[in-house]
């Protein structure tokens, strides 16, 4: 059973989270082009990607860096902690 | 009790002031407490437990410890119950399973006849010419094949699940984990010990003849007790590593998931079995079986046995069962036995002929159980010059293979030691350890210091500061033999015994191309059965390397998937729960005869009265048209967002401009996802500059709250999101007459002045909090009152009270949906598909392409010149129940679907048919379509822009007629 | 039963007999192991799997193309061919999805013959159960279009299910009973090792030359188009590369410089230990995450949705066999005392709308077959024929049209997506 290190929350099992991926990021994205491309196409190699994770209980959202080919994670922040220009 | 019992011995684990009987195929057996089925089987004097998978082969004890499938039975409530290690349930009556006729005159032995015609593969290569001929050989494959019969009248027994953790996880309570778990918990730390069987030990137990190892044991056993920090969990067994240090743990009743800090594998090794003619006959059999039986449950297996030695753990065997209630006939060593060293000194002076270099070329088989063998030097070909020794045990004793399937689970790398003669870990993972014999360490000695050592990696893991400690030495001596295999042309020689595979099949698979350690295995099937080759895969790449000529570690070995041993589905599953919600007026609709749907974890009434639908349907129909209906609409997802920056969130979220809206008035609201699909909808009322109260579909709402949150995560925005769902009831009041229903039961003024479409008011109704939405969904004046969950019953109660003054009634989901149908609003997820954008819908108008920023609008930049089908309305003037219009019937123009029907239903007040469809193709243009209905019919429809009813609004607003 | 059998050891094949009586005479091998790679081929397979080896057969046998290689990193039909759990059946929503899967399935039914191999084809029927309203609507859209395009499929009441599956508990435990199902007749179950075997034989027997154990490190673009791979092995020129790879889809996909619109998840399987014959259908069920069916063996597989986060493993997690094993249990509560033997997991190529990515690409000479998630195996024949078409001819076998990448460029999806999001 995987398990998240989260500020706020503790040591939680990864079925109480929903995983959203970095597609939100693409919200804020200046470039037309280039959002409009993140929409359908993207590394989906493995590697360290930086993702939203949705704690259901508690309903926070927290931003993994996790990679997608060992699922370690490497680090875990509370989204809301971020701020709009740091996001994926 | 019989004459196979020993007599009673210092630490055996049978009880034997428990006597319990038993049947097995019909006879009754004895048995004392704590005996396994198989145990009490061999003390009863019988040897033939169960017959072979493929060729129905009589077979008898080989490991007796889990690690083969010989003994497999059923009773009358389970099937494929592991004889070897299950105990003895008082009364029960088991039989072997796969028999035609019983476990000693099984009709299926004709396919041992036919087993030239059955080589690894046969079946690729054969029953499918002609192949109309496939389904009759398959039915007849399907008929031999299977173990167990299962009955559906089985219970359900469901395992409980406890979840807990610990710093460190020690699985296996031989010599290595009782020293490991020592260490451990002589540090303060949590420690969970699991053993799989009934007593900790691991193979000491079966050493009990030995004094020293027994001595040992026993102290440490005692030692432990003493620790409040370790617990004990006795026969169970770890089956599997998954993420993270989780261990489910399997017991009899129910599943511990243990979540560990640190994991130390001290699992042991798994005794092979050497391959010759006949070596599956009952009485053959690996030494560490017999020690078992004989040292832990005093049963003798056999009287006269022979010892086949491949190291020097067979010298050890055979001294501590010589003259236990066995007689050491000979010892046959495969090598050098003067290079065993003292052991096989001491195996002479007890009196046992010690045979050097020489092999068991075949068993012989009297009555179907072994009475003797045929021996001659080792490495030669079949039974050539061979001496013949009779003997009712032969036991194995040629090799380990370690269990390691946990390590390799948990991502370990091995390598092949050629030392010692088998694989040993080589890289584990962070907070993983080996210790003991799966570590290649085989003496108790080394054992003992491997545990130990890898506690205090384990403790220095703990503190922060890992680093590898000093183990012992590996072992010098060589534990497993290269090749304990003896090739007879056409003859019985088993590498795995739960799928009947040969020398012979291997070889042919690995012939035909199938020559890598997977391709093997699943072409020849070896190791693919219930014991998933624990005796078996380390035979099977012996053989692979010495076909190839190349040594075993390059031959690599399969990948083992859990579970260590096969766990029950009752037990994976655990304790049944599922997740259902009810609305807060349950009761009162069932009063009411209600009939359901089941809506999501909800239920909801379609109607009510059930005289018949279409009757109820009307009648309630009719009641919303003309004077007042209402209904529950509690399912409705409910969310509160209030903050300064709740405006600019659902700006966000949603695709039209809600940071605008007035206070006091609602807005019907579109949700899209980032690709522009449309995912959601709702009503957003705005309570206040920075208060909103929204609804969303019953099953998106979970989904549009996260993605709220998300989206003020994201933006940093100063606003909070709650679910009411669950903590809110609604009830919309629809109708001419709702406002004369609602009113005496509020102080809010209903009065179209003061309060008209589309407007939201708070206030209280029968005395409690209450928020009213004047919403248009069924197309008629009305409210929608939400208030909390327990005020629900009260309202619902008091609008019933007040009904039959109004002919008021309550109205169910079917006509609620034909009354929207009748204003065209489509329904997201019945009308739109997962793939819809709004430029498809009639709900195009609520895109606000002028702000800068909401969800889906990348995309919607473009999807809006990209309109290849389009949600419209139909009516038409079919009308017969017997020939109906269901929703998802097409629509067809010659031979090209154009269109799909999502909703249809018959207007009363119409006197037609309505209904949505999906068009596309030549559909997107098309005046009229052919509906094809159930038998293929054709049904004219013409399309017609919704509402279909009041299409100016009138009745909403109240204008005057 | 045994005379039977006897009677029908004239039918049986002559080769088996054979080796019954002389047991030095051994078949010949399946595939070939050639030594060493050429320096260059005509076309270049990546991938060993059922997709990459059908493909080179088609080539060979219908395309007069021979000097192939398919290059595996690791054995035969070790990805997805060898994880998923065996079903094929064509009961698609869209009409792309269901002329295309109709091909495969008619294949499929002739394949023991094309391959001269005993697949274990074996027509069990496929019951897709609704426990809601809603799917039970979306049962009548499947029915309704597959229908019209003559695929055998329709919507029968929860009482037909019962019949055809006496063991079936209707009430599902008491939560969301059976209201019906779509029956799909030809719904059926095949050996699925044996289709990558098979078609790995009758490839090299065609010329076709398979490397296991090679991995693809590079692929070498120039002016747009593809002229060579590198290997572990070496470097082959070529002007044609066919990417069947599933699960390393994106990091080929990076090879030629292209981004990716498949995401990886876990796809995971489990096996029960070998019972009698009890089940003759395929059970699936959308609600409880559960499908199910009997081997020839008597083993029940079982798999269930795919995971749901993005991961590169075929690890296994016990919450799916426990949540499945559960799940189950409402559909067969008698099943309780009945072992799980083994799990495993394959790593499926998702496309955002659960239909594939075929045919040609941006890349000149590079042809790609992805997009799989959960329904490659039962693709596996139309994909040899379809893929085998569009490298011979250079323009998309007209049955993979639809399937383009390039739809994602215009932000559209294919349809097959739509029942699995159409909700309550």
């Amino acid at each position: 059973m995987k398990h998240f290190d989260c500020p706020v929350i503790g040591r939680r099992p990864s079925q109480e989270f929903v995983c959203s991926g970095s597609s939100i990021g693409i919200l804020l994205m200046e470039d037309a082009a280039a959002a409009r491309e993140a929409l359908y196409f993207g590394d989906a190699t493995a590697r360290v990607k930086r993702e939203w994770w949705y704690h259901k209980p508690s309903r926070l959202w927290f931003l993994l860096e996790r990679h997608t080919g060992t699922d370690t994670v490497v680090s875990v922040e509370l989204a809301t902690q971020v701020h709009p220009h740091d996001s994926p | 009790m019989t004459a196979r019992r020993l007599p009673p011995r210092e630490g055996e684990w049978i009880d034997r002031s428990r006597e319990l009987e038993f049947q097995f195929e019909g006879q009754r057996y004895g048995a004392y407490g704590g005996d396994t089925i198989s145990s009490a089987l061999l003390a009863g004097g019988r040897r033939i437990l169960g017959r072979s998978f493929k060729y129905h082969r009589p077979r008898g004890v080989l490991s007796f410890a889990n690690h083969d499938a010989n003994v497999l039975l059923e009773t009358t409530t389970r099937i494929n119950i592991r004889g070897d290690v299950e105990p003895v349930v008082a009364g029960e009556r088991y039989r072997a399973v796969n028999t035609l006729g019983g476990v000693d005159r099984d009709r299926g032995n004709w396919l041992e006849a036919l087993s030239a015609f059955l080589p690894a593969g046969f079946y690729y290569k054969t029953f499918y010419r002609p192949a109309v001929l496939f389904p009759l050989w398959e039915r007849l494959i399907r008929r031999l094949s299977g173990l167990g019969r299962i009955n559906e009248n089985f219970p359900t027994t469901r395992g409980v699940t406890r979840r807990s953790t610990c710093e460190s996880l020690v699985i296996g309570g031989g010599a290595a984990g009782l020293a490991a778990a020592q260490a451990l918990a002589a540090a303060g730390k949590q420690v969970v010990l699991v053993d799989e069987h009934p007593h900790l030990g691991g193979s000491l137990c079966g050493a009990q003849m030995d004094a020293e190892p027994a001595r040992w044991c026993a102290e440490k056993i005692a030692a432990l007790a003493q620790y409040p920090n370790l617990s004990v969990l006795r026969g169970a067994f770890a089956a599997g590593y998954y993420a993270d240090g989780t261990v489910p743990v399997i017991r009899p009743d129910g599943m511990s998931i243990v979540i560990a800090t640190t994991v130390i594998v001290a699992t042991g090794a798994i005794e092979q079995p050497a391959v010759f003619h006949n070596n599956d006959l009952p009485g053959v059999m690996l030494a560490s079986a017999a020690r078992r039986l004989v040292g832990c449950y005093g049963v003798a297996p056999c009287r006269d046995a022979v010892v086949l030695a491949g190291n020097v753990d067979a010298y050890s065997a055979a001294l501590a069962l010589h003259g236990n209630g066995i007689n050491i006939v000979a010892i046959v060593d495969l090598e050098a036995a003067d290079a065993r060293g003292p052991l096989a000194e001491r195996a002479r002076a007890a009196g046992i002929r010690v045979i050097s270099d020489s092999q068991v070329a075949a068993a012989h088989a009297r009555a179907g159980e072994l009475a003797a063998v045929t021996i001659n030097a080792a490495g030669s070909a079949g039974e050539t010059g061979g001496e013949r020794i009779a003997c009712d045990g032969l036991l194995m004793s040629v090799g380990w293979a370690p269990a390691a399937q946990l390590l390799a689970q948990a991502g370990g790398r091995f390598e092949f030691d050629e030392v010692v003669g088998q694989l040993r870990p080589a890289l584990l993972p962070p907070g993983v350890f080996a210790a003991g014999r799966v570590n290649a360490r085989h003496t108790l000695d080394d054992r003992i210091a491997d545990g130990v050592a890898a506690a205090q990696e384990a403790l220095a893991w703990l503190a922060g500061t890992p680093g590898a400690v000093a183990r012992p030495p590996l072992e010098s001596e060589r534990r497993s033999h290269p090749l304990p295999l003896v090739e007879h042309a056409g003859r019985k020689n088993f590498v795995d015994f739960d799928e009947d595979i040969q020398i012979e099949d291997l070889r042919t698979s690995i012939r035909e191309g199938f020559d890598s350690v997977e391709l093997l295995k699943r072409y020849s099937t070896n190791g693919m059965g219930p014991s998933q080759g624990k005796h078996s895969n380390v035979n099977a790449a012996r053989f692979l390397a010495h076909y190839h000529a190349k040594p075993l570690g390059a031959v690599g070995q399969t990948t083992p998937r859990p579970f260590y041993h096969p766990v029950p589905m009752g037990i994976l599953g655990g304790p049944r729960w599922r997740s259902h919600c009810e609305t807060p007026l349950i009761a009162a609709h069932t009063a009411l005869e209600a009939t359901w749907v089941e809506v999501g974890a909800w239920r909801r009434p379609r109607h009510y009265r059930a005289r018949g639908v279409a009757h109820a349907i009307v009648e309630e129909y009719h009641a919303v048209r003309e004077r007042c209906g209402f209904i529950d609409v509690s399912t409705l997802g409910k969310l509160e967002v209030f903050g300064p920056d709740a405006g600019a969130l659902l700006d966000l979220v949603y695709t039209s401009r809600l940071s605008r809206a007035p206070v006091g008035v609602t807005r019907v609201v579109m949700a899209l996802d980032q690709r522009g699909m449309i995912s959601d909808d709702g009503i957003a009322a705005r309570l206040g500059p920075d208060h909103y109260y929204v609804t969303a579909g019953t099953g998106h709402v979970v989904a549009t709250c996260r993605e709220m949150n998300q989206i003020a995560a994201l933006c940093r925005l100063n606003v909070s999101v709650v679910d009411l769902t669950r903590h809110w009831a609604a009830i919309n009041v629809a109708g001419p007459l709702a406002r004369e229903l609602l009113q005496p039961l509020t102080e809010v003024d209903l009065s179209l002045a003061a309060f008209p479409f589309p407007e939201v008011r708070e206030g209280r109704v029968l005395g409690g909090p209450a928020r009213l939405l004047r919403v248009g969904f069924v197309g008629e004046g009305g409210y929608e009152v939400h208030v909390p969950y327990s005020h629900a019953a009260p309202l619902w109660a008091a609008l019933s009270a007040a009904a039959p003054r109004f002919d008021a009634r309550p109205v169910g989901v079917d006509t609620q949906r034909l009354l929207r149908l009748e204003k065209g609003h489509p329904i997201v997820g019945l009308d739109t598909d997962g793939v819809m954008h709004p430029f498809e819908t009639p709900l195009a108008g609520l895109v606000k392409m002028d702000k800068p920023r909401f969800m889906g609008r990348t995309a919607c930049e473009y999807l809006q010149h990209q309109v290849t089908r389009r949600l419209i309305g139909f009516t038409t003037p079919h009308h017969d129940p017997a020939a109906p219009i269901e929703e998802c019937h097409l629509m067809v123009d010659a031979h090209r679907i154009v269109g799909r029907v999502t909703s249809v239903g018959f207007s009363p007040i119409l006197g037609y048919t309505v209904g949505l469809a999906v068009v596309e193709g030549e559909g997107v243009h098309a005046t009229q379509f052919d509906i094809r209905i159930g038998g293929g019919q054709l049904v004219r429809a013409h399309r017609a822009q919704p509402p279909f009813y009041d299409p100016t609004g009138a009745r909403l607003l109240e204008l005057p007629a | 039963m045994t005379h039977n059998f006897v009677s029908y050891n004239a039918t049986m094949s002559l080769r088996l007999i054979k080796y019954a009586l002389n047991r030095q005479h051994a078949e010949p091998r399946f595939f070939n192991t050639p030594d060493a790679l050429r320096d260059t081929y005509d076309v270049v397979i990546i991938g060993g799997g059922g997709h990459g080896l059908a493909c080179a057969y088609h080539l060979a046998a219908e395309h007069g193309i021979r000097r192939i290689a398919v290059i595996e990193k690791a054995y035969l039909g070790g990805g997805n061919t060898g994880r998923n759990t065996t079903i094929v059946r064509s009961n698609y929503l869209t009409p792309e999805g269901v002329l295309f899967y109709q091909r495969s399935v008619e294949l499929f039914q002739q394949l023991a013959t094309t391959l001269d191999l005993n697949l274990f084809y074996s027509t069990r029927g496929h019951f897709t159960l609704a426990h809601s309203e809603a799917t039970l609507r979306t049962m009548r859209w499947r029915a309704e279009v597959n229908q019209h395009y003559g695929v055998d499929s329709e919507l029968v009441s929860a009482d037909e299910v019962k019949k055809a599956c006496p063991q079936i508990d209707i009430s599902c435990g008491g939560n969301h009973p059976i209201l019906g199902a779509l029956f799909h007749a030809p719904g059926a179950i095949v050996r699925h090792d044996a289709v990558a075997w098979g078609y790995a034989r009758r490839a090299s027997q065609l010329g076709v030359e398979i490397f296991q154990n090679t991995e693809v490190t590079g692929i070498e673009t120039s002016g747009g188009r593809v002229v060579a791979v590198n290997t572990s092995r070496g470097r082959i020129a070529t002007g044609k590369v066919v990417s069947a790879v599933a699960g390393s889809t994106p990091t080929v996909l990076k090879m030629v410089g292209l981004k990716s619109p498949v995401d990886i998840l876990p796809l995971q399987a489990c096996v029960t230990e070998p019972m009698k014959a009890w089940l003759d259908t395929i059970i699936v069920s959308g609600t409880l995450h559960v499908y199910v069916s009997q081997t020839a063996r008597g083993e029940l597989v079982m798999g269930a949705a795919v995971d749901p986060a993005e991961l590169h493993s075929t690890r296994s997690s016990l919450e799916f066999v426990s949540s499945l094993a559960d799940q189950m249990l409402d559909l067969f509560p008698f099943l309780a005392g009945v072992k799980i033997v083994r799990q495993w997991a394959g790593m499926a190529d998702m496309t955002p709308d659960f239909a594939p990515v075929m045919g040609l690409t941006e890349v000149g000479g590079f042809y790609l077959d992805a997009g799989w998630g959960t329904w490659g195996f039962k693709a596996t024949p139309v994909c040899g024929e379809t893929m085998a078409f569009t490298v011979a001819h250079d323009t998309n076998h007209r049955l993979i049209e639809s399937f383009g990448m390039e739809r994602f460029h215009r932000l559209a999806m294919l349809g097959e997506k739509g029942a699995a999001a159409v909700g309550h």
